[in-house]
């Protein structure tokens, strides 16, 4: 580049023009700068208005200004800080362009250049760089999205012979195609289903009879009698607490880079057990399990106790705990909690939004970073520093200063004693007196620390989060990140909920203020107003209220893909625009406004699907359905199941006889935060809710049949066939010791091989062997070391896994 | 050293050796059960079935070498005479702006490196033997990826993302072209390490079960005691008459309730269960091999007898059409101190092995189409840790291919003057998998997957293929 230029832009730059946009500015760019661009940048930075990699686009001067991954392109006027001016200078770490450095003429003009404040022409500035384009935030059609929609009162419509609403719903639907729902199953079969459904166990024999009984008097009172008893047991909780739990993503591990052990984390497993067994109200469940530590106090021990319990929801999802670079550790832990948050309760994939406007939904990132404030102002960690640990609250309450000093006390003399007890393996067997004294020392020690410990009365803590104070999560406003990265601030995102539902200028849900160290500065999270508070209580109201379009439309759509094997939207993780349309909007908005009116009561729910005709369904071979609507979105048949994997162990457990029924409580051992035992035994008769759930090393049993992968909210198990499934149960041992004692069982409590066939068919199918199935059976046990390999069969096939 | 970076659980148990995780060979029946009623005609296609690529392949195989722990590019295939020259002084320019842990000066390799076969690629004195295939070899010095902490390097390496759970490059292999052998797996992992992702690195994810790494198993296991789970030890006329049972009975069942694709599905799942019993352990039989290949890979000789094994099985694996095979050598490589002994000591074990690899592969035939890839999850950095270590380095380390279309005999891409950075042709991670793909015959951009909500692939939004180092 000629001289004259590099002197002719500076001149332009001192003589005072901000963009130094002269003529003479215009044409030295022209020259000079725009055709090295055009010739060694372009080609990845945006010529074709597709390719732009590092996120840097050059075509105009907003986007150079703007930058990418790495930051800003350029600082106008100050080559030294210019990322564009060190990367082609070829000697740090990021080199551009890849293919070889510029000339050295070439790299001097756009030093030159960039000194000169990086003048461009204007009217082509104004042209390519519009300011966003006035208007409505977001389209008519985008509001008028069927799931931001407030659920609306419903009228049951009229159905001649539907006197259960869901059925009216379900009816109306059928003849508007033409079909009939499927004729009812037997008794025997629904309270299978049922039974199975409720609390994940088969029905007895004793239980068959009776309801056998009972349904030939009164078919409907007999079932809503069976309802209600087994939502009175306590397996219930066992069985429904799960499917919260796949959506809670639980484990008992991080997973991730570092396998630590929650040693804790079942205490909110059995939180979640509980409640469901106790009803509790799900938006009060909603409340503790996101802000359960600022809920108004109450003198209710045991209710405070559970309310940070609930937190575990918070704390326990998994994460780079060895993550070198601080900032974006608190990042991502924030993005795992509110990605479980919103899929979990809105069925919203908000986390899309992290690096862009979601591209189907009425979600701007900016509505993301101001709800992912509400995590990173919250403390989820003890630290920061690799390996980092989970934050933990204790439920008991303050100890007296006595205990705390103790407490130090014994912290110290565990070291101390390791210590003598080293020094003392070192001492040479003739140093009699050392020997000695490190004796008596050592001796004092663990008399101290053994009374100690039975002195100070047990800790409880649990996995929990509390209001942000430590390591940068200080109740703030964040920035929006350009393309999720923190380099790389635009816009502060307020304390504002999605505005799609809403509203376009919704208040501020906490109050804020100035935060005078708000700068920018290179490579660091940009952090905006303080918050008055991290605003996860506002978060957990807005989510719980009545009027909030999501939450009891997510939940019940989630019971009834429990109940119909699919929701009656199929995605029931995602209500977006790319998830599935409801297939009867109207029912699903009475169900979510009769939950919502019968006080969140997820018992109440249950009442109210599984006793109407629908649910009564059998299967129909022959239906018109069969073609006309092969998915059976429509229900006119009731779905056959496969039983996941838990129910399917259970049941073995409980036809063999041998399953322990005792509630919660602790599995997997280990130093709480240590690292996790990679291979815990899962011989267990306990029911399958209390194994421990590793993650990245998923109990292999569960992981073959179907467990979801626990590191994040799954309400949708696979249902797959594969032939380790058939391995497992051919030949596992544990299928085999089930058999073993099933058959002794049959032995115990039958005294003919006819009887005890007729139990073994009770026992596993709920219903007796047909007569060629009995003859069958009776020849196969003609030698009676048969017994437990027939057993086995009857566990092993079809009938056992599915329900009809 | 960094503590943790060895507080590995190292405690296995027998219930480990029966641990299946995640096979997912022989999936019959797709998908969901809630899915169609079905009508008669729905005939469960076998997803594992093998698929077109995209378009013409190079290899129709991966073998995937892995050097766990990261080993060190300038003692192994990246000489730096500048490192020997300055030894001892500080590194002169910046280093990362996020460290794992602070390093000292420079430290020279302890090994020397001389030129192999007509290419002359230069290879250190740790891989005597592989250096005598160093005509198959492409070396690619330039590689770096982003995390430098083991856990999120491996979970990069394997599955793209070292931040979410993915689905593994095995898994999208599989998905993508399916498998040559229907009664095994289509993509097995061997004695793959528990930590620093553990499943995560052969996992499916959201893609459907069947293309799960099959592990066989974990790292600490002598590769000896490896078998697949839950296979029957005899499965002698007595089980054979109980599946008979189990068959009857399912066939009522299905009589009963006809027109249901996945009771069918199941009751062929058992059938292939149980010739997959015989099958399995066939493949995993060594001692059908000649006394001259065992010897050729080290099996029964110290110290390779262990890895020697694990590379006969790969090769075996290779043979019976199993598409993506991945062999571990399983944290072995990360030395923060004690680099002289240790490192020399995992290339004795592995050194042979690989070699009787490359030559096994080359004289049957299979090294046109088998891909082979070695390395680890970063390098290590050129400046010394203690007196004797190397602190981890994603910024640039090589990996090398064989065979599968690569070009052999050549070296790609370059570090500066002592190998801490990529100056020239850098490969990232994600360029190495969209690579890897495309000597497949699959374009990175084109494979996909439906997942919440937005199509999903193993490079995420970026990847480029590296055509410089395909034939």
């Amino acid at each position: 580049m000629p001289r004259s230029f590099a002197a002719l832009l500076i001149a332009v730059a001192v003589s005072g023009s901000a963009r130094g946009q002269t003529p003479q500015a215009v044409e030295a760019f022209e020259k000079s700068v725009r055709p090295v661009l055009v010739e060694h940048c372009l080609g990845c930075h945006g010529a074709d208005g597709k390719k732009v990699k590092g996120g840097l686009n050059l075509t105009t001067r907003a986007h150079l200004l703007a930058g990418g991954d790495s930051g800003p392109g350029v600082v106008p006027g100050d080559a030294a800080k210019s990322l564009l001016v060190a990367v082609v200078q070829y000697d740090g770490e990021m080199k551009m362009p890849p293919k070889g450095k510029l000339k050295d003429a070439e790299v001097a003009a756009l030093t030159a250049w960039v000194r000169a404040g990086a003048p461009w022409p204007a009217a082509e500035a104004a042209a390519v760089a519009p300011p966003k384009p006035a208007g409505p935030l977001f389209t008519a059609e985008q509001k008028a999205f069927w799931a931001f929609q407030p659920v609306k009162p419903v009228a049951v419509p009229a159905v001649p012979g539907a006197a259960h609403p869901v059925d009216a719903f379900l009816r109306a639907a059928l003849a508007a195609k033409g079909l009939t729902p499927a004729p009812p199953a037997t008794a025997a079969v629904w309270l299978r289903r049922v039974t199975y459904d409720l609390i994940g166990l088969p029905p007895t024999p004793g239980e068959l009879d009776a309801f056998a009984g009972a349904f030939a008097a009164d078919p409907r009172a007999a079932r809503a009698a069976a309802v209600d008893r087994l939502l009175a047991s306590p397996h219930y909780g066992e069985r429904w607490g799960r499917h919260w739990l796949d959506v809670a993503r639980y484990a008992d591990s991080n997973g991730m880079d570092e396998n630590i052990h929650f040693d804790t984390a079942w205490r909110y497993r059995d939180y979640v057990v509980r409640s469901f067994n106790a009803d509790k109200p799900f938006d009060r469940f909603v409340r503790e399990q996101l802000a359960g530590d600022l809920l108004p106090k109450t003198d209710d021990a045991a209710a405070t106790a559970d309310r940070l319990t609930a937190l575990g929801y918070l704390a326990v999802g998994p994460k780079l705990l060895a993550e070198p670079d601080k900032q974006k550790m608190l990042l991502d832990i924030a993005d795992e909690q509110l990605d479980t948050v919103s899929r979990g309760v809105m069925g919203l994939t908000l986390s899309c939004a992290r690096c862009h406007d979601h591209k189907f939904d009425p979600l701007p990132a900016r509505d993301y970073y101001s709800l992912l404030a509400v995590f990173t102002s919250t403390r989820t960690m003890q630290g920061l520093g690799t390996v980092a640990k989970v934050f933990e609250r204790t439920l008991t309450a303050p100890e007296p200063p006595e205990h705390v000093a103790l407490r130090a006390r014994l912290a110290a003399a565990r070291p101390e004693l390791r210590k003598v007890e080293k020094a003392f393996a070192k001492l040479p067997p003739a140093d009699a007196a050392g020997r000695a004294a490190a004796h008596t020392k050592a001796r004092d020690l663990r008399t101290l620390i053994r009374w100690g410990e039975k002195l100070l009365p047990p800790q409880v803590v649990v996995l929990g989060v509390e209001e942000g104070g430590a390591y940068g999560t200080r109740p703030r406003n964040l920035y929006v990140q350009a393309r999720g990265n923190y380099g790389t601030p635009l816009e502060e995102a307020p304390a504002q909920f999605l505005r799609v539902i809403a509203g376009d200028a919704p208040p501020s849900f906490v109050s804020t203020a100035p935060n005078p160290a708000d700068a920018a500065a290179p490579n660091v999270t940009r952090f905006g107003r303080l918050r008055a508070s991290s605003g996860r209580l506002e978060l957990a109201e807005w989510l719980a209220s009545p009027a909030h379009p999501l939450t009891a439309r997510v939940f019940v759509n989630r019971v009834w893909k429990h109940h119909f094997g699919e929701g009656l939207v199929r995605s029931v993780d995602n209500f977006g625009r790319l998830g599935d349309r409801p297939t009867h909007p109207d029912l699903l908005d009475w169900l979510a406004g009769r939950f919502v009116a019968d006080g969140w009561s997820v018992k109440t729910l249950h009442r109210t699907i599984l006793l109407s005709d629908a649910y009564a369904m059998g299967q129909a071979v022959d239906s018109p359905g069969r073609t006309a609507d092969p998915d059976n979105r429509l229900l006119w048949q009731y779905p056959r199941r496969r039983l996941e994997a838990e129910p399917l162990r259970d049941a073995m457990l409980a036809v063999a006889g041998t399953l322990d029924p005792a509630f919660g409580g602790k599995m997997l051992k280990g130093a709480n935060q240590g690292y996790t035992d990679e291979n815990p035994s899962y011989a267990s008769d306990r029911r399958s809710v209390y194994l421990p759930v590793l993650r990245s090393n998923l109990f292999d049993f569960f992981q073959t049949f179907d467990f979801p992968e626990p590191g994040a909210v799954n309400g949708r198990r696979e249902s797959t066939v594969v032939a380790p499934q058939s391995l497992w149960l051919m030949n596992n041992p544990f299928v085999a010791n089930q058999a073993t004692a099933f058959a002794a069982r049959l032995h115990r409590e039958a005294a003919t091989d006819e009887a005890r066939v007729t139990l073994a068919y009770r026992l596993a199918y709920a219903r007796p062997p047909r007569p060629a199935e009995l003859a069958r059976a009776l020849d196969y046990v003609k030698d009676p070391a048969a017994w437990p390999r027939f057993a086995h069969a009857l566990l092993a096939a079809n009938e056992f896994q599915y329900l009809n | 050293m960094p503590r943790f970076c060895f507080d590995e659980v190292t405690g296995v148990t027998r219930r480990a050796a029966l641990r299946t995780a995640g096979n997912g060979f022989g999936l019959l029946a797709l998908g969901s059960l809630f899915g169609p009623p079905a009508g008669a005609a729905d005939k469960p296609a076998s997803p594992l079935a093998p698929k077109p690529p995209h378009f013409k392949p190079r290899a129709k195989r991966v073998i995937f070498l892995f050097m766990h722990g990261g080993p060190s590019q300038v003692d192994t295939f990246d000489p730096k005479p500048l490192l020997t020259k300055y030894h001892g002084q500080p590194f002169p320019g910046a280093k990362p702006r996020v460290q794992f842990a602070v390093t000292g000066n420079l430290l020279k390799s302890p090994w020397e490196f001389h030129p192999g076969g007509k290419s002359g690629i230069q290879v250190s004195d740790l891989f005597p033997e592989v250096r005598k295939n160093a005509d198959d070899l492409c070396v690619i010095r330039s590689v770096h990826a982003d995390n430098s902490a083991h856990g999120g390097a491996l979970l990069q390496l394997h599955t793209g993302s070292d931040t979410l759970v993915r689905p593994s490059m095995g898994s999208w292999v599989t998905y993508g072209l399916g498998s040559e052998n229907q009664n095994l797996p289509g993509f097995v992992t061997v004695c793959p390490n528990l930590g620093h992702g553990g499943v995560s690195n052969w996992s499916s994810s959201f893609l459907p079960a069947a293309y799960q790494g099959t592990p066989l198993g974990y790292a600490g296991l002598p590769a000896k005691a490896v078998k697949f789970a839950d296979i029957a030890a005899r499965h002698g006329p007595a089980q054979r008459g109980q599946l008979d049972l189990i068959a009857a009975m399912n066939r009522d069942h299905l009589a009963a309730n006809p027109a249901d694709a996945a009771l069918e599905g199941r009751i062929a799942a058992m059938e292939l269960a149980f010739r997959m019993q015989s099958d399995a352990p066939k493949v995993m039989d060594l001692t059908t091999e000649s006394k001259e290949t065992l010897a050729l890979y080290g099996v029964g000789t110290d110290p390779t007898d262990d890895f020697g094994r694990q590379c006969l099985l790969a090769r075996r694996f290779a043979e019976a059409g199993v598409r993506f095979i991945q062999v571990s050598h399983s944290y072995k490589w990360d030395q923060h101190g004690d680099l002289k002994k240790d490192h020399a000591k995992n290339a004795r074990e592995v050194d042979r092995p690989i070699a009787a690899l490359l030559t096994d592969l080359k004289r049957r035939g299979l090294l046109d189409d088998t891909l082979v890839w070695w390395g680890g999850e970063f390098g290590r950095t050129p400046t010394a840790q203690g007196g004797d270590g190397r602190d981890h380095n994603p910024h640039a380390f090589t990996m090398w291919f064989a065979g599968g279309g690569t070009k052999a005999g050549t070296v790609y891409g370059k570090t500066d003057d002592f190998g801490y950075f990529g100056v020239e042709n850098k490969v990232h991670m994600h360029d190495l998998h969209a690579t890897i793909l495309a000597a497949l015959g699959l374009d990175h951009e084109k494979l996909t997957y439906k997942y919440a909500g937005r199509d999903f692939r193993l490079t995420d939004v970026k990847g480029r293929v590296v055509t410089e180092v395909l034939a």
